[in-house]
């Protein structure tokens, strides 16, 4: 919201403070100035920029048009003579069409810089002198629309300085961010008297004149759900109906639309006052009045921006005495009943509307408007006789007839009940009493309009009809904090009753990453959001979780494994010729509960514990894309290791075939995959990113292949063996054994190294495979070299144990597919 | 007699040509040759060591004598030419196997060690400040009910602070009965739903807004929430628990201060500003000018939070506060935009490998 300086002078006696005149010649370093920005940020509104601005009229003179006439050969200008009021009429060339002789519009002399920044020269136009410009609205910074000169009021007299005859100064505009919860302060007056409490300045409030007429007119009846108060004033004088340019320079300095004088006077007292109003063509409402009810299904309106509304039962709208829809009540206005040039005679509406309804209809029809905005966080019900004629007062109306009440339902707030030692228990200041003052008499509570009675040991905290925020004894509490001042409340430092600490699993992802992180591989962060295109790449799980409104295409459901965010990163990669790619991520992925046994599903871990049934199956999993030579499986396998090894799962997690009917993993190259078990449960997939992965366009760019490795990180956390024991090693001379085999191709390994492991039972040591190449000459047989080493505690391993071991090696080998190579 | 005399002058010119020999070898390979020479069976020494039992006894000490003498001589010259060609090998070897480390310390920048992201490495710092002040670490859902999200944090459907955080709805169970969490408040709820009092928590956490990527906005960004709940918290706790953290983690030259603001779950709610990380406090375009630059949100618990979860907050009370761990990042590291960070490039992460 944007108001400007004099503005709030116009309430708030600031002269105490500072010379406002002073101030808005100087701008926004003026001290004056920051003390206001200052109090207005501690109160919780929020200034976000303040701005000089100069009404830059030096030089701008009322002047009359003495004479108008075409220039030969020019069809858009035309040569003028005006009369400034000193000495012979002066020669201008303007292009404007809107005015006739004996207008009074403003004149810019040569030489003067207008608010648009424009400077003026004298010059020759088709060989007519030009002395300046005959001036617009917009570029005297009186409105921010402009249909040609800006034509003055014919008594003004020629030659009196523009800027100063109409009121129109410098100024300095403070935007505001006002927070949802202070409707009150979405408006001039608002942000003054929270001023004036808190800098214990006077405050003028504006109120409706006490001789106004108002006169209950309850028929048709109206619904007091849908407003409880409601007043209707007949504006006349429409002909005649002006708005001053000094207002509309605040208007426009606002940021509203000039619209034509009831508008824009409508638009003003809103800004000033808060409260939105809506004036009607009279003559186009059947029945000459107005109510409001909600809607009934089927029901239309075309609404003033030209677009028609469907509307449902729970939309509030306004109809005409026929009961026919005019208009979203709180909204926007309908177009049929739009006050336009041909209006003869003006309704007013002024009411005050269920702010939870109303936040309904906008956000449902996504017509938010400035009215709407206000009417959502809760206006002022009191207000509306003070609107009306400030209505009427500015725009030069007159309000014929008494104003009519269509209904007054509105109930008066109730007091609270605050107690002393409740509001130190909350705010905590030392010494607590000081909290207090801001209850007392002429306190800050108080002056804002508070009404507060102490009786014996509690207040009873009434707040005003404009603070339907205040509604309960923490509300009051929180004002009480406010006025009091954020800044002064004391710090008291916390003793923290908890002993601080990462859970096992916390500390296991740090553990995961750093290692990893030491493994030359750089952690991602990865879309969680991806597309159906990316998921069937990765080898979806089934029906994905959709979002039900995305924002682009591309990122349109939850992903279901990691591989589906990763593989955007792969390529983007790729196709920026970055090598080699080692990507890792510890993140969630969702898929529904039907998948099942995919995922982690032990109710006793700490993730499943908060998920309810009416969420889906999210488990943070574990995903490594790296990329490698011909064959990535070298630059997997040891991540593989690795991770086994901190976990402590050597030996208890299975690297097995995958199952045909494997589910909610990444699809990888056929040659080259295997699946991981903790007992029953398939925990992840390791192996080769499948081709198809790789995009076609991006083929040719690839070097490399990619090993892929995605676990769950929940069973391994559930399986892990922390470090229980330190076996002091054999000191006996230990023997080094290196076997070689001609290995079928087809068979795989694992049952060799687990047979070697038995033979050598408790004299086996270690075991690794420290050679492995595919002889040219034989294509069936792959050759294979285990090392395996000997210790024992009981003494030197001798040749024969050796031989022996050897012999049984030998001769059980053959039954799986490897040939023991010997010599 | 002669005939030994002669094979002893022999002996003499023998042993001293052996030793002459020795000195001059280079490598092992001719101190091979020699030795073998010099062991050799014909050579005199051999003749006269195979002689001596036939010679005659009175002649016996002298001639061995001799013998002996030109055994060690010659054994002392192959010990030490053996020494000194090893030297002289070695020497040759090493000077053969220079090399300059240069050559391996330039393998390209994207190989080598990894790297934790960034966001980790900001929120590992921002975890341990917490633990070590006491606090334990909680995590919640990405995917969160309606309910948890918005509806015990005390903002109805409609309320104008839904607007705010326009949502990702997920076409899962009822409509607009899940989401992805706007926020990680609703892990506050599953805390306090879930815990024994008291509490003391941060909840860092990835959270989603349906707002159109720019520079300092991606639709997935990072939270960190705290929360304490226990008998006899106050808004001084919270300021002085705000105030802790800052000077912490921002530096004792950076200040805090509370402004009044408006947050459905928290009453009363404050902002939180620090000094300005860039011009500390003298006003920059980073600031707008204010020397200040807002973090985050706080406040006391609001009591309508606590029904939801069944707390009677006539008894206990408690405070929240939550920032964007990613605006902490973009700050210390001055990253411009923030929409590079999911697009995992190399070349960014790569940077990511020192300390922050």
């Amino acid at each position: 919201m944007k108001i400007t300086l004099t503005w709030l002078a116009e309430f708030l006696d600031l002269g105490v403070l500072f010379e406002v005149d002073e101030a808005v010649r100087t701008g926004p370093s003026h001290p004056g100035v920051r003390q206001l920005v200052d109090a207005m940020n501690e109160l919780g509104m929020v200034v976000e920029g303040v701005e000089h601005a100069p009404a830059s009229l030096d030089g701008v003179v009322v002047a009359e048009v003495v004479s108008l006439e075409p220039i030969p050969g020019a069809d858009k200008i035309r040569a003028t003579l005006v009369n400034d009021g000193e000495g012979e009429p002066k020669s201008v060339v303007c292009g404007a069409w809107n005015f006739k002789v004996g207008d009074k519009v403003p004149w810019a002399r040569p030489g003067v810089t207008l608010p648009t920044g424009m400077t003026l020269t004298e010059r020759k136009m088709r060989g007519v002198v030009s002395l300046g410009m005959l001036c617009s609205p917009v570029e005297v910074g009186v409105s921010s629309e402009a249909g040609g000169l800006l034509i003055l009021d014919p008594l003004t007299p020629p030659g009196v300085d523009f800027g100063a005859h109409f009121g129109l100064s410098d100024d300095i505009v403070f935007d505001l961010a006002i927070e949802a919860n202070r409707p009150d302060a979405n408006c001039v007056l608002g942000v003054a008297r929270d001023l004036a409490a808190w800098l214990r300045i006077d405050f003028w409030s504006p109120e409706a004149p006490y001789s106004l007429e108002i006169i209950d007119d309850p028929k048709p009846s109206i619904d007091p759900e849908a407003t409880d108060r409601l007043l209707i004033a007949s504006l006349g004088g429409i002909e005649t109906a002006t708005f001053p340019l000094r207002l509309g320079r605040r208007l426009q300095l606002g940021g509203m639309r000039s619209i034509s004088p009831v508008v824009d006077a409508s638009n003003y007292v809103m800004l000033e006052i808060g409260q939105p109003t809506h004036p009607y063509d009279a003559t186009s409402l059947g029945g000459g009045t107005i109510a409001a009810r909600f809607a009934r299904a089927g029901e239309e309106v075309v609404t003033l921006d030209g677009s028609t509304r469907a509307l449902e039962s729970s939309d509030i709208v306004i109809v005409d005495g026929n009961d026919q829809v005019v208009g979203l009540a709180g909204v926007m206005g309908g177009l049929a009943t739009e006050v336009s040039d041909a209006t003869t005679s003006v309704l007013l509406e002024a009411a005050h509307f269920p702010a939870g309804r109303i936040a309904r209809t906008a956000k449902r029809l996504n017509a938010r408007s400035e009215a709407s905005a206000r009417f959502e966080r809760g206006t002022d019900p009191a207000i509306l006789e003070l609107a009306v004629t400030r209505i009427a007062e500015l725009a030069n109306l007159r309000i014929e007839g008494p104003i009519r009440c269509r209904i007054d339902a509105v109930r008066p707030a109730a007091p609270i009940e605050v107690r002393p030692a409740r509001v130190g228990a909350i705010l905590g200041h030392e010494p607590a009493d000081e909290l207090l003052n801001v209850l007392e008499p002429d306190g800050p509570l108080e002056r804002i309009g508070f009404d507060i009675e102490q009786a014996g040991a509690i207040y009873r905290v009434t707040p005003p009809s404009f603070r339907p925020d205040v509604g309960s004894e923490i509300e009051v509490i929180e004002e009480i904090a406010r006025h009091f001042g954020y800044q002064r409340i004391t710090s008291t430092p916390l003793t923290v009753a908890t002993t601080g600490g990462l859970t096992e699993r916390q500390q296991l992802i740090r553990r995961l990453k750093q290692l990893l992180a030491g493994m030359g591989i750089f952690e991602a962060w990865s879309v969680t959001l991806v597309s159906p295109e990316e998921r069937e790449r990765t080898g979806g799980a089934g029906e994905p979780i959709e979002l039900a409104d995305p924002l682009v295409a591309q990122e349109s459901e939850l992903r279901q494994t990691l591989l589906a965010g990763l593989l955007r990163s792969l390529r983007t990669n790729v196709g920026r010729r970055l090598s080699p790619v080692a990507l890792f991520e510890v993140g969630p992925v969702m898929q529904r509960w039907s998948v099942g046994g995919s995922m982690a599903s032990d109710p006793s871990s700490e993730q499943n514990s908060l998920v309810q049934s009416a969420l889906p199956n999210e488990g943070l999993r574990l995903g490594v894309l790296i990329e490698g030579a011909e064959n990535s499986l070298v630059v997997i396998a040891p991540v593989l290791t690795a991770i086994e090894r901190v976990f402590g799962l050597d030996g208890v997690l299975e690297v097995t075939g995958i199952d045909e009917e494997l589910v909610g993993w990444p699809e990888l190259h056929p040659g080259r995959r295997s699946q991981l078990r903790l007992g029953e449960k398939v925990v992840g997939v390791v192996g080769e990113l499948h081709p198809r992965q790789i995009p076609d366009e991006l083929i040719h760019l690839v070097e490399g292949r990619f090993g892929y490795l995605e676990m769950d990180f929940e069973a391994l956390v559930a399986s892990m063996h922390p470090i229980r024991r330190v076996e002091v090693p054999s000191v006996y001379t230990a023997s080094t054994l290196d076997l070689s085999f001609a290995i079928r191709r087809d068979a795989p390994l694992e049952p060799l190294v687990d047979l070697i492991e038995e033979i050598a039972g408790e004299l086996g040591a270690d075991l690794g495979v420290f050679d492995r190449f595919r002889p040219t000459d034989d294509e069936e047989h792959l050759y294979v070299g285990l090392r395996l080493r000997l210790e024992s505690d009981q003494g030197v391993i001798t040749e024969g144990t050796v031989q022996s071991l050897i012999d049984t090696i030998d001769a059980r080998a053959a039954a799986l597919g490897a040939q023991l190579r010997r010599g | 007699m002669a005939e030994i005399d002669v094979t002893l002058a022999e002996l003499t010119g023998f042993c001293d040509e052996s030793v002459g020999k020795l000195n001059a070898v280079m490598t092992n390979a001719e101190l091979l040759a020699v030795k073998e020479a010099v062991h050799a069976p014909s050579t005199p020494l051999a003749t006269l060591q195979r002689a001596m039992r036939s010679i005659a006894p009175e002649d016996r000490p002298r001639i061995g004598a001799a013998v002996h003498e030109v055994r060690s001589r010659l054994e002392e010259a192959i010990d030490v030419n053996e020494r000194r060609v090893n030297e002289v090998e070695l020497a040759g070897r090493l000077r053969a196997e220079q090399d300059d480390i240069a050559a391996y310390l330039h393998p390209g920048r994207l190989r080598g060690t990894g790297a934790l992201h960034l966001l980790t490495q900001t929120r590992m710092m921002l975890e341990d400040l917490f633990i070590g002040m006491g606090f334990v670490v909680a995590e919640g859902p990405e995917v969160e009910t309606e309910w948890h999200n918005f509806e015990a944090l005390n903002i109805p459907k409609f309320h104008p602070a839904r607007a705010n955080q326009d949502s990702f709805y997920l076409n899962y169970g009822e409509p607009e009965s899940t989401l992805l969490r706007t926020h990680t408040s609703p892990v506050q709820i599953r805390l306090m739903q879930a815990s024994e009092l008291p509490i003391y928590a941060i909840v860092p956490g990835r959270v989603y807004r349906r707002d159109t990527p720019d520079a300092r906005h991606t639709p997935a960004f990072h939270q960190l929430e705290a929360l304490v709940v226990d008998k006899g918290i106050t808004f001084a706790n919270l300021k002085a628990t705000i105030e802790a953290f800052t000077s912490a983690y921002f530096g004792p030259d950076i200040q805090a201060r509370l402004r009044p603001a408006y947050f459905p779950f928290t009453e009363p709610s404050a902002e939180f500003e620090i000094t300005c990380t860039v011009c500390k406090g003298l006003g920059c375009r980073t600031c707008s000018g204010t020397g200040w630059i807002e973090l985050g949100g706080s406040g006391m618990v609001h009591p309508n939070v606590f029904a939801h979860v069944g707390i009677d907050p006539e008894v206990y009370s408690g405070f929240a506060f939550g920032f964007g761990i990613d605006r902490l990042v973009q700050m210390k590291v001055a990253l411009g935009d923030m929409r590079i960070l999911p697009e995992n490039d190399l070349r960014v992460l790569a940077q990511m490998r020192g300390v922050l």
